[in-house]
């Protein structure tokens, strides 16, 4: 509808002034505007020309017509006016007048005079259709003019006609008009109205949020083409609204969201500041926080109290440190304020500005605060000022305490020393008498005696210094030594100690090396050894019937026999004894702690040993566990790390081995163990061994005809002893009775015993359990005399080195008289032949001419004491020249010994001197020089 | 057989370490007749002087041998004036060589009479 385009064209019009208004007209009229003039003046034209032609030919016709009516009516007249029939000439005229054109008629004589006329013929100038006619007269041959004949035809009837046209062209130009108009209009709106009205309506709902409509026009012209694009526009906008209105609605809920964030965070900033004023408020420590330019921001109650003593003082944040100084310094509150206020306040501003470590202040009253300076990130300074009289209180008391628990321990450390030494001279005595008891020509049994007094003595002293150690141990400082140790050696002499015990308790003790453990290992023997002995010791005393068994084997057998591999052996101690119950397991590690107190009364034992096994083990990289079942026994178990060792000499080992390879041995011993154990020992020295576990047994194999090379008898059996059965055995095989061998755990100080034993006239008697080395020298002088009697030479005291060539050269450097002449003697005696010399300066200069093994060295000397010495000459000497030099002094802690290793001694005695440890740093000074040698 | 002054099984031990010649040990106690008085001598002049150094070490000259001969008291007597040496913290040392040298006296009539046989 052309209204409503109107209405949607001026919808679609920016609101504006009435003078804008004139502009909106429509599509339509404006079409109107063009058409209707131009069909009109197209109209008129036309018209226009069609009049005027029709015209044209009305004058035209009506010219002919007057032309004839003329030429017909003069003949008509002629005759009338020939016989001047004037009236007939009238009525001639007056008929002419019927017809309407004609307008008058008049007739006139040869002389021109009227003769007759009709009609208005005052018309006759009127008209532009006047004609005039000569009338002529045929008289037989001639033609005689008579007269003429004029007429007159109105013009009425062509204007008339005009009339009727222009009506007829009037109603034609308003038809045509009109149908113009319509036709117009209607295609106007069908071909482009219809599709504006519906592009507008599209367009009018674009503010809803339903999707644009899309018109529903399809035409191939220019508006269709319109259309189509107008509609793929509406589908981009709507997508592009979508996608807009998406994005806005995101970024509403975002804003949304960010503002809630932000409403709760400034919540919670509120909250926070508020507690934290409320805090510093109350804290109990003055606080105080000062800007870059050390004004106050913010102080506490406490801050001012301190500080001005008065919580209610005035401080308001703004103020100069300095002035809060100064405030401070007049209420007496800081004593040293008092006597130089000036130097107070100039330390107090350095220390404030110098911020960090906090220092300690005191405040009248004899009170201490404690003032942490701390620089802010931003450059200021917060000072907190912690009351700490009570703290300073404590500490003072503390220190107190601690000074005389350090005296105590010092006190302690001394009486330890004190006693380690009264113990130790006694025992020296023991050592010394056995070692001399040695020298002496023993038998087989005597010497082994006398070896074990040794032995004990030896470990006894060890364990005084282990004690003296424990604390060494507790504080971690103790250092084990890495030196070749003899394992079987070091096994089995911890067992042999224990033999004893175990005999008295008859047990059965037994020990049994896996053949496959190395023979030799870097590592500390003295120390492994006490962790044999308190297991051993452990197991023997919690056992009353059954037997302690000691088990050494590898994990890594291969390497067993190539130096410097590293290898790893468990120890395992099983007893048959009172066990532990599970529940006291955890306490055995413990120090001072045995299993229950009724324990401690039954058994004895101050407790430390587990602690110190353990800790000892766990030194060597070892694990120590424990397994075991209340009533059964116990099992301690134990792994050791450590390096293949070559031992140096086994000439004599191999020697005595080679002897006896082969020989067919019969073990007779009703304790399973034992037999297993000696089985397996004699398999691996490649012996033939057959056990039977009773004298009945072993008879019945005799009497069969087996054949043996030595039989091994056990005392202790059941039925038959030892020495019924070798009286049996004699009987049966007469002179071809082999050589027999005792075993006993029985005291063999008991003199009937002792008297049996000489009677039955044994090859040899040995105490169980047996070492290796004594029982192979024992097989071997039986077995193969003539070559043992090289090797088994009676050894005495110096006899462990008599093929240590006495060349040694040895310098004993002391300065005390009767010291040098107590080493002098023990080293004649030894067979060394020592130069001595009185201090450091001598011995320093007699190196320097004379080449030495060995330099005994006395610590404590005036002018220059032995480590000095040492120093000197150790610097003066080519390093492959430098003696071994051994520190002598009479200070008995053997805990020095490392100080004495560290100030560059090789080697440590104590004084008095012992004779075994003075052989070995003998032994190990021979060993320096020979690899000197070899390496020469 | 024991002694208040003498630990006989000490002096018994250095006479087996020397080799067991009573003839040897005689020597020696001699040796300690002449060399015992010189140390005190010693002892007794850097007591006076204050030279705790010299005092230190002829203390433990003194305290080594006594321990030899088994002079038990002496050796605890001179021991115990060595460590104060040592510490710096000497009360009196006149008055502690004096103790010193009533001790030694004591030991030389013991050692005397000491009968090893």
């Amino acid at each position: 509808m052309p209204g409503q385009i109107e209405d949607g064209l001026s919808q679609l019009k920016p609101p504006g002034g009435p003078s804008r208004v004139r502009f909106t007209r429509s599509v339509q009229s404006k079409f109107l505007l063009y058409v209707v003039p131009l069909v009109l003046v197209s109209t008129v034209v036309v018209f226009g020309l069609f009049e005027w032609n029709a015209r044209r030919s009305a004058e035209q016709q009506l010219q002919v017509k007057l032309e004839r009516l003329v030429e017909i009516q003069s003949a008509v007249v002629a005759e009338s006016l020939w016989n001047v029939a004037d009236e007939q000439i009238k009525l001639i005229l007056t008929a002419l007048l019927t017809d309407s054109d004609v307008l008058a008629a008049e007739v006139y004589d040869e002389r021109d005079r009227l003769v007759a006329d009709a009609g208005a013929t005052d018309q006759f100038g009127a008209t532009r259709f006047v004609a005039r006619e000569n009338i002529t007269y045929d008289a037989g041959d001639s033609e005689v003019q008579i007269g003429s004949l004029r007429i007159a035809l109105a013009e009425t009837r062509l204007g008339s006609l005009a009339q009727e046209r222009l009506s007829l062209v009037v109603l034609l130009a308003g038809i045509l008009l009109a149908a113009v108009i319509a036709a117009t209009l209607t295609a106007n709106r069908r071909i482009i109205g219809r599709p504006l009205a519906l592009m507008m309506e599209s367009i009018n709902q674009r503010r809803s949020d339903v999707p644009r409509k899309l018109v529903d026009w399809t035409s191939d012209d220019e508006i269709g083409r319109v259309v189509a694009a107008f509609n793929e526009m509406q589908e981009r906008q709507t997508a592009y609204e979508h996608q807009l209105r998406s994005a806005n609605d995101e970024l509403e809920r975002r804003v949304e969201e960010r503002t809630a964030e932000l409403v709760s965070a400034e919540a919670t900033a509120t909250e926070a500041r508020g507690l934290l004023s409320d805090a510093i408020a109350s804290i109990s420590e003055g606080f105080a926080l000062f800007d870059k330019d050390d004004r106050l921001l913010i102080a506490n109650q406490r801050y001012r109290e301190i500080m001005l003593g008065n919580d209610e003082a005035e401080l308001p944040s703004g103020t100069p440190f300095v002035e809060v100084l100064n405030r401070a310094a007049l209420t007496d509150r800081f004593p040293n304020a008092k006597t130089d206020r000036e130097l107070w306040i100039e330390r107090q501003l350095g220390r404030h500005r110098s911020a960090g470590t906090p220092y300690i202040q005191e405040l009248s009253g004899n009170q201490w605060q404690q003032v942490s300076n701390r620089r802010t990130d931003q450059g200021g300074t917060v000072a907190v000022l912690s009351n700490i009289t009570e703290i300073k209180r404590i500490s003072n008391e503390l220190k107190g305490a601690k000074d005389a628990a350090e005296a105590a321990n010092e006190a302690k450390s001394a009486f330890l020393a004190t006693m380690s030494h009264e113990i130790r001279t006694p025992l020296n005595g023991i050592i010394g008498m056995s070692t001399l008891l040695n020298g002496t020509d023993l038998n087989e049994e005597q010497r082994d005696f006398s070896d074990t007094i040794a032995t004990a003595a030896d470990t006894l002293l060890t364990i005084i210094s282990d004690i003296l150690d424990f604390s060494k141990v507790e504080a971690g400082a103790l250092e084990l030594e890495r030196t070749p140790m003899d394992l079987v050696e070091t096994i089995e002499s911890s067992v042999e100690l224990v033999a004893s015990k175990s005999a008295e308790k008859s047990i059965e003790l037994a020990c049994r090396i896996n053949p496959d453990v190395p023979s030799a290992l870097y590592g500390d023997p003295v120390r492994l050894k006490q962790i044999l002995m308190n297991l051993l010791n452990n197991a023997v005393k919690f056992t009353d019937v059954g037997e302690v068994v000691l088990t050494v084997s590898t994990m890594m057998p291969d390497a067993s026999h190539t130096p410097g591999e590293s290898t790893l052996l468990t120890f395992s101690v099983r007893d048959t004894g009172i066990g532990i119950p599970e529940d006291r397991m955890d306490r055995l590690f413990k120090s001072f702690s045995q299993v229950d107190a009724s324990t401690t009364r039954r058994y004895g034992g101050t407790g430390l040993g587990l602690v110190i096994t353990k800790r000892l083990v766990e030194l060597m990289g070892g694990e120590i566990s424990v397994e075991s079942k209340a009533g059964k026994g116990t099992t301690f178990t134990f792994t050791l790390p450590g390096e293949v060792a070559r031992i140096p000499d086994r000439a004599s080992r191999d020697t005595q081995l080679n002897a006896i390879a082969g020989k067919r041995v019969l073990i007779v011993d009703d304790n399973r163990t034992n037999r297993l154990i000696l089985s397996e020992k004699f398999r691996g020295w490649e012996l033939a061994p057959r056990s039977s576990g009773g004298p009945e047994e072993a008879l019945e194999v005799l009497k069969n005809g087996q054949v043996f090379d030595v039989i091994i008898v056990d005392y202790k059996m059941p039925v038959m002893n030892g020495f019924e059965f070798t009286t049996a055995t004699r009987e049966l095989l007469g002179a071809n009775c082999p050589p027999m061998i005792l075993f006993s755990s029985i005291s063999p100080l008991e003199s009937q015993f002792r008297e049996g034993v000489a009677k039955m006239n044994y090859a040899a008697s040995l105490t169980k359990p047996a070492k290796s080395g004594q029982l192979l020298s024992a097989l071997a002088r039986t077995l193969a005399p003539g070559v043992v009697s090289e090797v088994a030479q009676p050894e005495n005291a110096a006899g462990n080195d008599a093929d240590l060539s006495h060349d040694l050269r040895v310098l004993l450097v002391d300065d005390n008289s009767i010291n040098q002449k107590v080493g002098r003697k023990i080293l004649k005696r030894l067979g060394y032949d020592p130069v001595v010399v009185s201090s450091g300066e001598e011995a320093i200069e007699t190196c320097q001419g004379n080449e030495f093994d060995i330099v005994l060295m006395d610590i404590e000397m005036p002018d220059m004491d032995g480590i000095a010495a040492t120093n000197h000459i150790r610097s003066l000497l080519p390093e492959d020249s430098v003696p071994y030099i051994v520190a002598l002094t009479a200070n008995a802690m053997n805990s020095e010994r490392e100080n004495y290793l560290k100030s560059g001694m090789d080697d440590y005695l104590s004084k008095p001197i012992d004779v075994e440890a003075l052989t070995q740093s003998l032994v190990a000074a021979k060993k320096l020089r020979d690899s000197r040698l070899t390496a020469h | 057989m024991s002694d208040d002054v003498i630990d006989i099984e000490a002096l018994r031990r250095l006479l087996e370490v020397i080799g067991g010649d009573p003839e040897d040990l005689e020597e020696l106690l001699e040796e300690f007749e002449e060399v015992g008085p010189s140390t005190l001598k010693t002892m007794q002049d850097s007591a006076s002087a204050d030279d705790l150094d010299t005092l230190r070490i002829s203390s433990h000259g003194l305290k080594s041998n006594a321990r030899d001969f088994g002079a038990t008291a002496l050796a605890t007597a001179c021991e115990d004036l060595e460590h104060a040496c040592k510490a710096g913290e000497v009360e009196d040392p006149v008055a502690q060589v004096q103790a010193i040298s009533v001790e030694l006296d004591r030991a030389r009539a013991a050692l005397k009479a000491v009968s090893l046989s």
